[in-house]
């Protein structure tokens, strides 16, 4: 066997293997130190395994599609800036010329006429990863497009978590759906629902017991600091959304209720965490990624935004590194990844809660004995209840309202 | 093109049959400059030794028979057979399909070269027997087809040995003949022979007749077979034949080593056919075959050299002429830089006997091993009105789908027309089209076609013809 060996590297999440869901590279092929060489699929996130060296991979010792543990070999590597080898040249079986961008025939069954199945050569898509939204799940011309719109402009077209003017969740979902077109679920790698959708009664069970508290923030006035404060963001090449508000608030009140800033392991002994890591669970074509903004604490709300709108895009194109994914202390999900309004979703990983928001929307309100609609944030927030008292729980849906619902507050202990 | 000159070409096509022909024509629809190669016959096997020569001998002993055997409905005829006419109209229908072959490919502006190619480099060819002595290509597609295959002591140099290509050009109707393997052209032949009156006996290896298909459907096709006089000896292998005062005898043994002779005039050897790739010196552009002497190909019928192209029965099973034509159009536009791959969901096959077969996609087991959960609907000849106005009544419409979408995924079709009835359920497999979708479709009444509908209706509980079980 030529080369040095190519180990799965550690994947981030707390995941101790993955699927190898696609070889990015051939055996002859050179690579760069760092190129991204294989896609492996977590529970949460695809990763993409970086090349060891410089060099040319010599071997893939695992197919597509096989379960890998972290640290075992899938391949093999000549370092230096060497030439395919005669061997990969000759041998029959391994077809090295296809240009690289080109995307196969998958082996099964595809459900689409041929017209489609074509356009979706011709845009790049790999059918065998579109989900159908036609009868039966039949795949159409608009599911091809769609797909191939999503990997080649994710910042542009993807749904974001908040924009603006917060309103880009909720209206994307209704644009879709006058087009009769579903908007993008939350999947998993087998294609199922990775989450039920709120209110929904066949919820995944949670791993641990946790309780739940719900609450919603009238946003108007955070809308209306968003909206002071973008045009000094965009100064700096930066949008501001609300969502890197949103993500102040919680900081904010992490620090006012610690407990839910803390990890447990699997026998039950809590880490009260010092640093600030926040997971922002996002939805993707391959399910939940959860991005991570380390020491979201000591960060400055432009630079928050800056890293947000960053992680998040690229979480939507698959393109997270397995660090970026790793370290949460506390998850935030947005609400592009469950229901509209209130849900629980099992806390992730060792967290001890999680906090999810639901779409912005007008919906009323009472107001000095008036129903009036306003901008309003639904918040749903889950604790383990082993460690995170249920006080202390409400204390925090309330200290995140009341921030939410008085931004100024924010200034009194900003960074 | 000058005497004895290298000629330059973007694609070089060695092989002008169903896979070449349409390729050059696809290919130069693109606007590459195209040269074809073909050393024999444009049209290749299927327009002058197989698919049509068969069919028209097929067609034309079937009036023959049809007509002697009508009396139930009126009809008593006692029809003489001229072999001699009926041949120069097969050979007139030969003829202007291939002339239409090369009219098509003129017209096209494909290069048309008369002449045997072979491998310099993996950029050049050298052609014997042309005034082109070689062709220099950016692309080249190879589609020579295949040959059937002889087997230990029977040379088709022999006289009395006939190949495939023999069996249609034959100046005597034989009294007796003996065919070597119970496949699709041993099958579809012996049916002809019979048809004309030879005494057939076939000889097979194996158990069965048509080995890529179920009981379900051998058994109707073998049953009609004897009736129209074929003889089966199953579990024997043809060993030698020997020159007698009154003909030939053809020795056979099974595998226990008992041996049995059959009198006979000819013996048609009809065992399979084998690619023709041992004469284009392949090694030297660097392309391997495997131990079969099929070319490897990709999605792209790409060999491991890119710009080199396989196609049709060099390229593997299934070797079927359309199948080679979807291949032909692939590689044409590939090497166009199209987006085209062979991703085809089904490729269709029809045996011309009788009754004919007609099968696509999934059968029910194969279903159940991709991971479906089937059902099937089906729908017996017997119950359609117009199978019983064509006196042809045996066989059935059966088609599989999958219970959960009720996406199409197969089809298998034994009767009258089976051959043109399997085109609606392959259009539906290639549309991702269900049950519902075939069910829904109002067809003409009366056709055998409507038995493809009633299959649909009866898979999902509703045939109004059949009672749904
Ligand atoms: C009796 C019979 C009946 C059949 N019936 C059917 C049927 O009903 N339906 C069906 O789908 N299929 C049928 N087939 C199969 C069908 O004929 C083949 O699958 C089809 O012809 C394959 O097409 P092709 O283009 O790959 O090769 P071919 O048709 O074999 O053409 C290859 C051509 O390449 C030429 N060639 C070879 N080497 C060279 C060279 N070095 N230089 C130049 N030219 C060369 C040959 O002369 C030939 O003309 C039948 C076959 C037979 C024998």
């Amino acid at each position: 066997m030529a080369g040095n060996p190519i180990t799965l590297p550690e994947l981030g999440g707390g995941a101790t293997e993955g699927e190898l869901v696609a070889w990015l590279v051939e055996p002859g092929e050179t690579v760069e130190d760092d190129q991204p060489i294989a896609e492996v699929e977590t529970e949460k996130s695809v990763v993409e395994v970086p090349a060891p060296a410089a060099g040319t991979v010599t071997e893939r010792l695992v197919e597509a599609g096989s379960t890998v543990e972290v640290g075992a070999e899938i391949g093999r590597i000549e370092p230096g800036e060497s030439t395919p080898t005669d061997d990969a040249v000759d041998t029959p079986a391994e077809q090295d010329d296809a240009p690289a961008d080109e995307v196969g025939v998958p082996d099964e069954r595809v459900f689409a006429p041929p017209r489609v199945r074509r356009l979706a050569r011709e845009l790049g898509v790999d059918i065998a990863g579109v989900e159908g939204s036609e009868a039966g799940g039949r795949i159409g011309e608009a599911d091809v497009r769609a797909a191939a719109e999503r990997e080649a402009e994710p910042e542009d077209s993807g749904p974001k978590p908040f924009t603006p003017s917060g309103k880009s969740a909720v209206s994307k979902r209704e644009a879709d759906s006058d087009t009769g077109v579903d908007g993008p679920k939350p999947v998993t790698p087998s294609g199922e629902a990775a989450v039920s959708p709120a209110g929904s009664d066949d919820a995944e069970p949670a791993a641990v017991a946790y309780t739940s508290q719900y609450d919603t923030a009238v946003v108007n006035d955070l809308e209306a600091l968003r909206a002071e404060l973008d045009p000094h963001a965009a100064e700096q090449g930066v949008e501001l959304t609300l969502l890197p508000l949103v993500i102040k608030a919680v900081i904010r009140t992490l620090a006012d209720v610690p407990a839910l800033n803390a990890t447990v392991d699997a026998d039950g002994t809590v880490d009260q965490r010092e640093a600030t890591h926040v997971g922002i669970a996002v939805a993707t074509d391959d399910g939940l990624a959860v991005p991570v903004v380390e020491d979201a604490d000591e960060t400055a709300l432009v630079d928050l935004a800056a890293e947000i709108g960053d992680l998040v895009d690229r979480a939507e194109a698959g393109d997270l590194t397995a660090a970026e994914a790793d370290g949460a202390t506390f998850t935030v999900t947005t609400p592009g990844a469950i229901g509209d309004e209130y849900a629980t979703l099992p806390i992730e990983g060792d967290r001890t809660a999680s906090l999810t928001l639901g779409a912005i929307d007008h919906r009323p309100v009472v107001a000095d004995g008036e129903v009036v609609a306003s901008e309003t944030l639904p918040l749903s927030l889950a604790v383990d209840s082993r460690v995170v008292d249920p006080t202390e729980a409400a204390a925090f849906v309330e200290g995140v309202v009341g921030y939410l619902e008085s931004p100024n507050r924010l200034l009194l202990g900003s960074v | 093109m000058a005497d004895g000159e290298t000629t330059d070409t973007e694609l070089a096509i060695i092989g002008a049959g169903p896979g070449g022909y349409v390729a050059a024509i696809r290919a130069a629809q693109y606007d590459l400059d195209v040269t074809l190669v073909e050393r024999d016959a444009f049209g290749g096997t299927c327009l002058n030794t197989g698919c049509i020569p068969s069919k028209a001998y097929i067609t034309a002993t079937d009036i023959a028979h049809e007509a002697s055997n009508a009396e139930l409905m009126g009809v008593s005829a006692n029809p003489e057979v001229d072999l001699e006419t009926m041949t120069e109209w097969k050979d007139g229908v030969v003829d202007q399909l291939t002339g239409g072959v090369e009219k098509l490919c003129q017209a096209n502006g494909v290069n048309l070269v008369e002449g045997t190619a072979r491998f310099v480099d993996d950029h050049t060819l050298r052609v014997d027997g042309a005034d082109v002595e070689s062709i220099a290509f950016d692309n080249a597609i190879i589609a020579t087809g295949s040959r059937p295959i002889e087997i230990p002591g029977f040379s088709y140099a022999d006289e009395p040995v006939w190949s495939s290509t023999d069996a249609l050009a034959a100046t005597e109707i034989p009294d007796r003949l003996v065919v070597v393997g119970g496949g699709y052209i041993g099958m579809e032949l012996s049916t002809v022979y019979a048809k004309l009156g030879t005494e057939v006996m076939v000889v097979e290896m194996l158990d069965d007749i048509l080995p890529q298909y179920g009981p379900d459907i051998t058994r109707i096709i073998r049953s009609r077979a004897e009736d129209l006089g074929i003889e089966f000896n199953f579990g024997e292998g043809a060993s030698e034949w020997t020159e007698t005062d009154d003909g030939i005898v053809v020795e056979s043994e099974t595998e226990a080593g008992e041996s049995s002779t059959y009198e006979a005039d000819n013996v048609l050897v009809a065992v399979g056919r084998a690619p023709v790739t041992d004469t284009l010196d392949l090694g030297e552009a660097g392309i391997e075959t495997t131990d079969s002497g099929t070319i490897p190909t990709d999605d792209r019928m790409r060999t491991d050299v890119d710009h080199i192209f396989a196609i049709g029965d060099v390229a593997g099973d299934p070797m079927l002429a359309h199948a080679a034509s979807k291949e032909g159009i692939v590689a044409a536009e590939v090497a166009a830089g199209e987006p085209a791959a062979m991703d085809v969901q089904a490729i269709p096959a029809a045996v011309f006997t009788d009754p004919e077969i007609g099968t696509v996609g999934m059968s029910v087991s194969e279903a159940e091993e991709a991971g479906f959960e089937p059902v099937v609907g089906e729908m017996p000849f017997r119950a359609s009105g117009r199978a019983l106005t064509t006196g042809h009544t045996d066989g059935f419409v059966k088609i599989v789908a999958d219970e959960e979408s009720g996406f199409v995924l197969g089809g298998q079709i034994v009767g009258p027309e089976a051959s043109e009835l399997v085109a609606e359920v392959t259009l539906a497999i290639e549309l991702g089209a269900t049950l519902e979708d075939v069910a829904s479709t109002v067809h003409t009444h009366p056709t055998l076609a409507e038995a493809v509908m009633e299959a649909a209706e009866n898979a999902a509980g509703q045939a109004i013809h059949t009672m749904n079980s």
